[in-house]
């Protein structure tokens, strides 16, 4: 048994689909690559799977980590090769290595570092945009609604938004670099953040997001 | 790895501001794995596949995925895919003034050689009208100029034309992987032939009818006939069969979506045509004479399916699957093949009989889906009637056997307003369930029962063509006779509306006149109407009204049998003597079996010397057929 993380890209081709859709993709991608599979037990035998604080729909990432097992070992390149053949256009294979198999394959504390599109509104620079930010830093709380199966939830986000910094600013769009903390199934979504801006710089308003990288959390 | 081209008319540039706003925006941008992208070329033909639903149901569709690739395997044809866009997305495409796209090259509609409907369902008539006008194409035929591409349209619903006839340069009728090649040829050759001369060499193509070439009659309200306007065009048109399905093309790839479609899996179709001749199936009247592919060629072609495609499920898919000759081998031999991949076989359409069951135990190894029966009506006398040839004996046999092999779901599929049905065969569905559901406590396994109730339509071509569909009255008054018979803890019931049934009676028994109120209910606002949530029966009542029709006279009228019949210029091949004799016998409730097992009843397509016929006749007979 050999387990493998996979370094892809989730490009422009590929932006618009949910995890499932990218789930869905990478299943059918790995039996297209004749590689031999580790499948789930049960009814319904799918190619054992993992991805690393997956992103969705209408987000773009060229750091993408996605981890599978195989019933024997296959050189790393071999399997990167494989892949990259057969998976679709909008998913471009950036990598594979070999992983220890003991263990979830990602930790559940990681740092998705964003790279965010705004559109500011008119008569707004980059001073207003600076100040935005330092507020929003400053702040000890900045609190989100959440609906979650029926139920709303308050939710402060302000401790895992990591780093904010304006990037660059000019013909009415900025780009903020973000560090956004996950850990399990909680992470904080560009939407919010960027409402939470709005609240400094009323018209502020999110166009994309790209992620650069996912880290570890230390 | 391909990047796709940007091109400047690239139209999804357009609508990345507003897919966020979009349920499922993946269903505009393509991109799919083995989508086939071409570069625009001079004598290249832009040929549009237009599926008048959304993505997921169009990418559903075996016939779509066929006509795609076989006219993709032509270097100087394109063929590209475009879906009807959801009620949000046109929303949002109209108020940015983005017209229809396909989905390979986000081009305009308009700038493609011809654009071929694919006419699978009545109530998806208007999602072609709104197709045409999204993209800017004129949706009256007459209005089109040559600047417009061809407008042809083809599938189950082109065996009765006339409703759509003004909306349709063309009509493809029968098996279409031959003749849609042919008429890309057509178009290739067109040089500067304006749209006149075009429809006039298509019309000579054996299986294409062009409606604008033909003229109807009334005489006091009723339909006469269809007078073509120049001599040299056929009285009748004769749909195209292809002879030899196993030489037939048949794509090695399928494009696989990102979207979950509703049917998202490998399939090979192992034969087209059934010889059950259930009274009103119209699939079952129109695809005939049966044809089969071999053992060998299927499992090539699911071979290569599953390793350019990855899907783990290849269906086995033709009208009734068990009927196929030597079906337990092909399936062993399918489930042996692809279990190390896990990879699952099924098979859609099985007869409720305990050996098929054993075997869809065996094919369901590694996977396993609720098994689907279809008796259609409650009691024997009905089922006779109608023609439906399984007995209480043999559904109960078949679903211990599905109980005996692991299954706890099974969904069983019935009609109500059949010809001849009583209140008492009603009730006999309710017996019926409770039967199946005493089977399965008996056994102490648990069972969960989902019950599908349809509403009759009598459709073209079927021996019950003649017949009245119920009112809409009627009909909601027989639902609720089934409802409290299944008040039933363990079964859940889901039922089609009755309203739409009878909108669906109308466009299906249609004559040319219909065509208005389609393109008025467009005009009132009507889309997706085989969409519960979006069909409106009021707006289609105001639209027959207002073309001066009514729907009644389409539904529930029956029709004499020396009527003109509105399809009468369509020729299936099945006799008319041979429909009247099947529906007299309905009054009997005398069942017909299978020419397999009975000899050939000369119902027509005899004549076509296809090898199962010749193997009925040869094994078992022919019997006489009644003259009018």
């Amino acid at each position: 048994m050999a387990r493998f993380v996979l370094k892809y890209e989730k490009g422009e081709g590929a932006r618009w689909l949910s995890h499932l859709d990218v789930l869905r993709a990478f299943e059918r991608a790995l039996r297209r690559s004749d590689l031999p599979l580790v499948y789930t037990s049960g009814f319904n035998p799918r190619p054992k799977l993992w991805f690393a604080a997956p992103i969705g729909v209408g987000t773009t990432g060229e750091a993408e980590l996605a981890a599978f097992d195989l019933e024997a070992p296959v050189d790393a390149e071999d399997v990167g090769d494989r892949l990259a053949a057969v998976m679709p256009d909008g998913l471009a294979v950036r990598g594979a290595w070999r992983v220890q198999e003991r263990g979830a394959p990602f930790k559940a504390d990681l740092v998705n570092k964003m790279r965010l599109v705004l559109a500011i509104p008119e008569g707004a620079d980059a001073a207003g945009m600076e100040d935005a930010l330092k507020r929003f830093l400053a702040s000890s709380e900045i609190v989100v609604k959440r609906d979650r199966d029926g139920a709303s939830k308050m939710l402060n986000i302000r401790p895992r938004v990591l780093r904010l910094e304006l990037e660059r600013c000019a013909e009415g769009e900025a780009t903020v670099l973000a560090d956004l903390a996950v850990s399990g199934d909680f992470g904080v979504r560009p939407a919010e953040v960027v409402g939470a801006l709005a609240e400094f710089l009323p018209g502020l308003e999110l166009v994309s997001v790209h992620r650069i990288d996912i880290m570890e959390r230390r | 790895m391909r990047q796709i081209p940007a091109r400047e008319g690239d139209l999804r540039t357009y609508v990345t501001r507003f897919l966020p706003r979009v349920s499922k925006p993946a269903r505009y941008t393509g991109g799919e794995y083995n989508a086939v992208i071409k570069e625009a070329g001079e004598k290249r033909v832009r040929f549009a596949l237009a599926f008048p639903d959304i993505y997921e149901v169009g990418m559903s569709n075996l016939g779509l995925r066929i006509l795609y690739h076989a006219l993709n395997s032509r270097a100087d044809v394109a063929a590209e895919r475009v879906f009807a866009p959801w009620v949000d997305m046109e929303a949002e495409m109209r108020a940015a003034g983005v017209p229809l796209y396909s989905l390979e090259t986000g081009s305009p509609l308009r700038d493609f050689g011809v654009v071929g409907f694919s006419l699978a369902h009545e109530l998806t008539y208007t999602n072609v009208l709104n197709m045409l006008d999204l993209a800017g194409i004129p949706v009256r035929a007459s209005d089109r100029t040559d600047a417009d591409p061809l407008i042809i349209a083809g599938g189950h619903c082109a065996f009765n034309p006339e409703p759509m006839a003004e909306f349709i340069d063309a009509f493809a009728i029968g098996d279409g992987e031959e003749i849609v090649l042919e008429i890309a040829e057509a178009v290739r050759d067109r040089r500067r032939e304006g749209r006149d001369s075009l429809l006039t060499r298509l019309a000579a193509i054996p299986g294409i009818y062009v409606p604008s070439r033909y003229e109807a009659q009334y005489e006091c309200g009723r339909f006469l006939g269809l007078r073509p306007k120049t001599d040299g065009l056929p009285g009748r048109i004769a749909k195209r069969t292809v002879a030899d399905l196993e030489s037939a093309f048949f794509p090695d790839r399928f494009v696989v979506p990102f979207v979950e479609a509703v049917h998202d899996r490998a399939a090979v179709e192992i034969a087209r045509g059934c010889t059950r001749g259930c009274r009103f199936c119209h699939a079952g009247m129109v695809t005939r004479p049966v044809r089969q592919r071999s053992h060998r060629k299927l499992m090539e072609q699911a071979e290569s399916l599953v390793s350019s495609t990855g899907y783990d499920e290849v269906a086995l898919v033709s009208l009734s699957s068990a009927d196929y000759d030597g079906i337990e081998d092909l399936v062993r031999t399918m489930v042996e093949h692809f279990e190390e991949r896990r990879v699952g076989v099924s098979l859609p359409s099985l007869r409720a009989d305990a050996e098929c069951v054993a075997l869809a135990g065996q094919i369901e190894r590694v996977r396993k889906t609720g098994l689907t029966f279809a008796p259609e009506a409650g009691s024997q006398r009905l089922r006779d009637a109608v023609n439906k040839n399984v007995t209480e004996e043999e559904l109960f046999a078949a679903i211990s056997a599905a109980l005996d092999h692991g299954w706890h779901r099974v969904k069983l599929y019935f009609m109500i307003g059949l010809p001849t049905e009583t209140d008492d065969d009603l009730r006999a569905i309710g017996d019926l369930v409770r039967s199946v559901i005493g089977l399965a406590r008996r056994k102490k396994t648990s069972l969960n029962v989902n019950v599908s109730v349809a509403c009759f339509v009598p459709k073209p071509h079927t021996p019950f063509q003649w017949r009245a569909q119920g009112s809409v009255e009627e009909l909601e008054r027989k639902l609720g006779i089934v409802q409290e018979a299944l008040s039933i803890r363990s079964v859940k019931l889901g039922w089609h509306n009755p309203q739409a049934s009878v909108v669906e009676c109308a466009l299906a028994r249609g004559d040319r006149r219909v065509g208005a109120a389609i393109l008025r209910a467009w005009g009132l606002g009507a889309k997706f109407d085989g969409w519960e949530e979006r069909f409106d029966f009021g707006r289609w009542q105001q639209a027959f009204a207002d073309s001066g029709l009514e729907m009644a006279h389409y539904s529930t009228r029956s029709f004499g049998y020396d009527d003109s019949l509105p399809w009468d210029h369509i020729d299936v091949g099945l006799r008319k003597e041979f429909l009247i004799e099947q529906d007299r016998m309905a009054d009997e409730a005398r069942a017909d079996p299978d020419c397999k097992l009975t000899g050939c009843k000369g119902c027509g397509l005899e004549e076509q010397d296809g090898p199962l016929c010749a193997e009925i006749r040869e094994r078992r007979g022919s019997k006489v057929a009644v003259a009018s």
